[in-house]
């Protein structure tokens, strides 16, 4: 047979060395000639491992910029930027009391680029909280938790809590005044069940808070072991379940049939999205291809028994769309890196403590709440607030439409409502306390437990929780119960954010303005 | 649109990162400088070697490692030239170390901020010179300012050119700092704690008054410099309510003393690079003084306010005070003090044995004696002088005029006993040293013109005796002799015998002794007493008194003289050997008296002529001890006439030498005797051993050693007139009657017995209800109830009490203490009128527990 691969030995080799480059370039890419046709950009998108994870078509809907902000990829693009910054600042970084502080200074003065691949990985840790956190007000106000989406929310709430400990850990890395405090404040929050069992009189029997303690500390004191225990939950353990959680997450997005999209999505609404060209091409309703046996999808699937009308190829658009996200996200956040350094404060001094000592702005409300109660402030609320996150789609079981901004009867009205009301009780409560303090200034000799049980952060949550249950009652709507429980969960998390960055001083004390605070 | 956007993203991450590649492959600033200097050292290269390091130089990050000291320092990657002496006059950074420092200090073992602080880590100026940077608290320091980390490695005495910091340590210790300030291991503790203050974070401690921004800009950004030279020049600043003196500095010193502070801070360098400077000089007291003492005391000890407190350090260096005051007392006060504001040095405040001992002496030391005047020497006093100056100096304590009065601090000066046996030189010596354990101060500070006018006052009282004729004309009154035998027998048997037959002295009645006594001898030694001995000059008999003695000694039989009466003329020396041999046994060595009567002082050899001699030492007295020495009598000793003429002109040439008995053991006695015989009879007054009690401490060393043994022996056998102390005599009336040998064992218990041990404070008799009385009438006005309830001492407090004597409370009290505190007795400054019984109800009452009531 003539077979162009069967000539004589060497000219056979050098038949496949000149042919070597083709060769190699098509064993690479399963895709075929790269032609343009949608089933070339399908195999793009479906042979690869890494892009598959994404469908090979995509709604429209989906890439509207004024529906999801692009916040999910700007998390998800945030986490491969710290990622990446991450593992090179782990070259240089040294996890010990002793070497961390100056390995970092190190890092930022001597290693070219250093100062900017810190900056950058500082930033973009802010970033992501942001991001992470502006993606779930937008999951949740476009109602894209229903049914069958419940799980993926409860995922994204895991994620959240994720983000910030990833974040905490990586803040307490440098060793430094900042780190040092902050790793002691969350250890004593980790030992505050010491309020419940002290009230109880049983910590002798069991010490929950110093197990906690210990635990996250792996000492009794704060010291080397915490340090290495942070490094490793930074770089290890919590990176590889973001990874896990991440996949998980994206995944579910698609297995549970896309990003939300409402019943009622007129052209009107899709302007601005990229468009097909066939997209007008008419189609018979049922499509030749079944998808049916590449996977078991409950209740809508993607395109069976539709046309794809509204639907675009993922490749280009999607990727598109992916890419300027993060690459809007690289420009802000190289900008931030070139103009503004990451604070680092003196080396770590156990012996003059910061005052105040205050955590990372993400954790200020937090910390707000903490100064009343440690246990109740900074275990069972942020436990609660993060259970009834959780809880939300299974509190929620209205049947809705999801992917329209405040979709729903009174909604917006809702929202805005609350978001009137809270201000103005939580505004109060804080002036209430400021002015004349809470139960501790009243009774001096009150046990702990009461305070821990009522302290502005209890009060203010049970007011919102009967408020909600009224708005239940007499709209009989549990979606607007979970939309005033939520707004007040975000008014309350901004506004004792702002009121502890500002107007708490040394001692936790209250001041008008940070000049105000005596001598520093 | 969106690859629009995302063209745009792209070129615009593209600049970015190029704009960091630029930053860092071009322009980071060390490299700038790196250049310029290699330009300079290719233009500096003389020889081929310079030129190819010129050329070989390398662009690249320099830093210098010392492990030892923990730091990598970066600085010579900027300053390259800081080694390099040939660049002397470079555009900054590129100069060379001024003030050639670098030879001692070799930049590549200790790097630079161990001198200059600063952040050794940085690469650029800004973070490295760390002025901006607000949270390194190391700031750069330049020029001057260096001078505080000197002292991280070398000792403050082996700088002597680093002027700044020598200023700042000379302010510290003049100031005293120490007297509040804890600093290492010594200090006060009214201050805080200043041992580490050059290392006080700036959370901590930063300048706080209304200028402080302007504070700390002066000082580029280094708040704890600004806070250091804040807190020295405005002390209130910090705290409105700081009781920190106000030294009132002016800025220069205020900077010295804030970079000698700033020195004080944790150490960083280990040993091995310490430079061991040699010959640290020792601190002497007067400096252990100045550094821990001064800020309360004063620098010269004159005492200082406390402004803010109105507390008084003291004064230690009035006259007052360094009389009475002795090195024991004022040690135990120095370690332990018992005070609310004065540290106790020995203990908590940190200073050595050593160093306390130091302090001490200095301290006495601050005494001022009077200056030598023209006429000093020659200057004979005035009695009249003398007695207005006994007034208001003496008679507090001792009585108006000197006289007796119950409860009297300090003995009678007016007995004619006293005034007999007292010569000038026992006055002034007394006056001028005090008497150790006593309430007698040493008036140190008396001038001479008036140490020797009361002299004359004391002992120009000395009445005259009445001249010869008369006591002659008295004596041949009719009835003289009986007279005189019954004037005897009061004044004179108390050592002479009834019968004249001697015990204490000599006997008078012998037939030798009357043949050979002129009338002048009598007289004389009557009347003018022999120096030295028992026998004082009785002058202030009168004639008739006088005439009838010698009348009625003149009535025992005259024996015959059996002696040549020639003057003796033979070898003084072979005499002397001749008297140590025979005599001195029974009379002493020199003659001083022993057994036998003094004969080599110069009164009794005045009186008589050398057959009185010859006669005495041929052939004995009868009826006495003294037997014949001539050979053939029936004598101890067979001496040839020769022989006795040698001792007599050994005892001539005593005549000429001084005659001293002061302080001496002369008298035998049994001391067991004495002992017992003490403890019986004259205890119950004079304290156990002599220590005082009602009557004065006669077993104390300073008395003991300005008496001669006769003194003693002439007072216990004759008492004193007018007080208490009767003579002991048989027939004085006293309250025992003691013989001779017991009166001898008494002195000799006195000279040689005495258990030091057992000399305990005088005890004070006094009233303490009545004291309590009278401290809430006088005392607490001024020295407060409890401890810093007033500006004076707390008196009450149990260590001042535990170191202090009575002597001491009754000087203080009678004498004042420095401008502040004046003489409370009577007759003193007028404020206070007290007697002498009044202060010693005020120290019972110190003394006993009344003082814990009420409180």
């Amino acid at each position: 047979m003539s077979d162009p691969n069967n000539k004589p030995g060497l000219l056979q080799v050098l038949e496949n060395l000149k042919n070597l480059p083709a060769n190699a370039k098509a064993s690479f890419s399963r895709r075929g000639p790269a032609d343009g046709s949608r089933r070339t950009r399908a195999q793009t998108v479906f042979n690869n491992v890494f892009m598959h994870i994404h469908t090979v078509r995509i709604h429209r809907w989906s890439l509207k910029p004024t529906f999801t902000f692009g916040l999910g990829v700007a998390s998800a693009a945030s986490f491969i930027i710290l990622a990446v910054t991450g593992i090179a600042l782990m070259i240089y970084y040294e996890p010990s009391t002793t070497g961390a502080y100056e390995s970092v200074k190190n890092i930022t003065f001597v290693v070219p680029g250093g100062r900017l691949i810190r900056n950058v990985h500082r930033w973009a840790a802010y970033m992501m909280v942001v991001t992470v956190f502006l993606h779930m007000i937008r999951v949740f106000y476009t109602n894209s938790y229903k049914k069958p989406r419940e799980f993926n929310w409860v995922l994204g709430v895991i994620l959240f809590v994720l983000t910030l400990a990833l974040s905490f850990t990586g803040y307490c890395l440098p060793w430094d005044q900042l780190a040092y405090w902050a790793i002691t404040i969350g250890a004593n929050i980790a030992g505050s069940p010491v309020e419940v069992t002290d009230a109880l009189g049983v910590t002798h029997l069991v010490d929950v808070g110093a197990m906690q303690k210990e635990l996250m500390l792996g000492s009794k004191f704060v010291g080397g072991p915490a340090l290495l225990r942070f490094y490793w939950a930074h770089c290890i353990l919590l990176p590889v379940a973001m990874i896990v959680l991440i996949l998980a997450h994206v995944w579910r997005v698609r297995k549970d049939g896309g990003l939300s999209r409402p019943s009622d999505i007129t052209d009107e609404d899709l302007k601005g999205t990229p468009i097909e060209e066939l997209a007008e091409e008419a189609f018979s309703e049922k499509s030749r291809k079944s998808y049916g046996l590449m996977c078991v999808v409950r209740n809508k699937t993607a395109a069976v028994d539709r046309g794809p009308e509204r639907t675009v190829m993922s490749w280009p658009h999607l990727f598109n769309a992916e890419m300027l996200i993060f690459a809007v996200l690289l420009v802000v956040l190289l900008i931030l890196g070139l103009l503004v350094d990451a604070p680092l404060k003196e080396l770590a001094n156990p012996s003059v403590p910061e005052n105040p000592a205050k955590a990372p702005w993400y954790f200020l409300a937090m910390q707000e709440i903490i100064s009343y109660s440690a246990f109740c402030g900074g275990m069972v609320m942020p436990g609660l607030t993060v259970v009834f996150l959780m809880g939300i789609p299974f509190l929620d079981r209205e049947e809705g439409d999801s992917g329209r901004w405040f979709v729903g009867d009174g909604v917006k009205r809702t929202t805005i409502k609350t978001t009137i009301v809270s201000s103005i009780v939580i505004i109060g409560m804080l002036a209430f306390t400021v002015t004349f303090g809470w139960l501790r200034n009243w009774f001096p000799d009150i046990n702990q437990i009461w305070i821990t049980i009522v302290n502005p952060g209890t009060v203010l949550m049970s007011f919102f929780v009967v408020i909600a249950f009224a708005v239940i009652a007499k709209t009989r709507s549990t979606r607007l119960g979970m939309t005033v429980l939520f707004t007040y969960f975000l008014v309350s998390f901004v506004i004792l954010t702002y009121f502890a960055l500002v107007h708490r001083g040394p001692n936790w004390d209250f001041y008008w303005w940070p000049s105000l605070w005596p001598t520093h | 649109m969106i690859k629009k956007l995302l063209l745009v993203c792209s070129i615009a991450i593209v600049a970015l990162l190029g704009i960091e590649a630029v930053k860092l492959v071009v322009t980071p600033e060390y490299k700038t400088h790196q250049k310029r200097y290699k330009k300079m050292l290719v233009e500096m290269a003389v020889t081929a070697d310079e030129k190819a390091a010129a050329d070989a130089y390398g662009i690249k990050l320099r830093q210098l490692v010392c492990p030892d000291l923990g730091t990598t320092d970066r600085c010579i990657s900027c300053h390259a030239a800081i080694e390099d002496s040939r660049v002397t006059n470079g555009v900054k950074p590129l100069v060379s170390h001024p003030h050639g420092l670098l030879v001692d200090h070799d930049i590549r073992k200790i790097g630079c901020t161990v001198c200059h602080d600063g952040q050794g880590l940085a690469t650029n100026k800004k973070e490295a010179h760390a002025n901006e940077i607000h949270f390194w608290e190391k700031i750069r320091l330049q020029g001057e300012l260096v001078q505080a980390n000197c002292l991280r490695c070398h000792h403050i005495e082996s700088l002597p050119e680093q002027k700044t910091i020598q200023l700042g340590h000379k302010l510290f210790v003049e100031n005293g700092c120490r007297g509040c300030h804890k600093i290492g291991n010594s200090g006060g503790f009214l201050g805080p704690d200043l041992t580490l203050i050059g290392d006080a974070s700036f959370h901590l401690k930063a300048p706080v008054g209304h200028n402080r921004q302007e504070e700390i800009g002066k000082f580029n950004h280094n708040v704890n410099l600004a806070y250091l030279f804040e807190s020295v020049k405005n002390p209130t600043a910090n705290a409105e309510d700081s009781k920190m003196i106000d030294n009132h500095f002016s800025d220069e010193e205020a900077l010295a003393l804030a970079v000698y502070l700033k020195s004080f801070q944790t150490k960083k360098v280990p040993d091995s690079l310490q430079a061991f400077d040699k010959n640290i000089p020792v601190a002497s007291g007067r400096d252990i003084f100045l550094a821990h003492c001064s800020a309360c005391h004063g620098s010269e000890g004159q005492g200082a306010p406390l402004d803010e407190t109105d507390k008084l350090g003291p004064s230690l260096a009035n006259e007052a005070f360094q009389s009475i005051a002795t090195p024991e007392f004022v040690k135990a006060m120095v370690i332990d003090p018992g005070s609310s504001i004065m540290p106790a040095w020995g203990k908590s405040g940190g200073l050595s044995e050593i160093e306390i001992d130091k302090v001490v002496a200095y301290v006495l030391s601050l005494r001022k004696y009077p200056e030598e005047k023209d006429g000093d020497a020659e200057y004979v006093g005035n009695p009249t002088y003398g007695k207005i100056r006994f007034e208001s100096r003496c008679a507090g304590c001792h009585g108006i005029d000197g006289d007796y009065e119950i409860d009297l601090i300090g003995p009678t000066l007016t007995s004619p006993e006293f005034k007999t046996y007292a010569t000038p030189h026992f006055l002034e010596t007394t006056i001028r040293n005090g008497r150790a354990g006593t309430a007698m101060p040493s008036w140190y500070f008396l001038e001479n013109k008036e140490v020797k006018d009361i002299v004359a006052f004391l002992s120009g009282r000395r009445e005259q005796a009445p001249p010869l004729a008369e006591c002659l004309e008295a004596a041949a009154q009719p009835q003289a002799a009986e007279h005189g035998k019954s004037m005897f027998q009061t004044r004179c048997a108390s050592c002479h015998g009834f019968e004249a037959e001697g015990r204490i002295g000599p006997s008078l009645n012998t037939p030798e002794l009357q043949v050979l006594g002129s009338n002048e001898f009598f007289h004389r030694t009557i009347t003018h007493g022999r120096e030295g001995t028992a026998m004082g000059g009785w002058a202030h008999l009168s004639a008739t008194e006088v005439g009838s003695i010698m009348a009625y000694l003149r009535t025992f039989p005259k024996g015959t003289i059996r002696t040549a009466a020639h003057k003796a003329v033979a070898s003084e020396s072979q005499g002397k050997v001749n008297f140590d041999r025979v005599c001195a046994q029974c009379h002493g060595p020199d003659g001083v008296g022993h057994i036998g009567p003094a004969i080599g002082g110069r009164d009794f050899l005045a009186s008589v002529d050398d057959q009185f001699l010859r006669e005495m030492i041929s052939h004995g007295r009868s009826g006495t001890g003294m037997r014949s020495n001539l050979q053939g009598t029936s004598g101890f000793a067979g001496l040839s006439a020769s022989e006795i003429d040698e001792v007599i002109s050994y005892l001539r040439v005593l005549e000429t030498k001084p005659f001293s008995t002061i302080g001496r053991t002369v008298t035998a006695g049994d001391i067991e005797v004495g002992r017992d015989l003490f403890a019986r009879t004259c205890a119950q007054c004079h304290g156990p051993a002599g220590s005082g009690g009602s009557g004065p401490g006669i077993g104390r060393p300073g008395f003991l050693a300005t008496v001669s043994d006769g003194f003693l022996e002439g007072t216990i056998a004759n008492g004193r007139t007018g007080t208490e102390m009767r003579g002991f005599s048989p027939g004085q009336h006293a309250l025992a009657d003691l013989a001779e040998p017991e009166v001898r064992a008494i002195v000799a218990y006195l000279r040689s017995g005495i258990d030091h041990d057992k000399l305990v404070p005088r005890e004070i008799i006094g009233t303490p209800e009545r004291g309590a009385m009278l401290f809430k009438q006088q005392c607490v006005s001024c020295h407060g109830d409890k401890d810093g309830e007033s500006f004076a001492p707390w008196l009450a407090n149990p260590k001042y009490l535990a170191a202090v004597g009575n002597p001491y409370l009754q000087a203080t009290m009678s004498m004042g203490h420095g401008a502040n505190m004046r003489s409370m007795i009577r007759g003193g400054s007028g404020i206070v009128e007290m007697t002498g019984r009044d202060i010693n109800d005020i120290i019972a009452y110190l003394r006993s527990d009344l003082k814990n009531d009420d409180k």
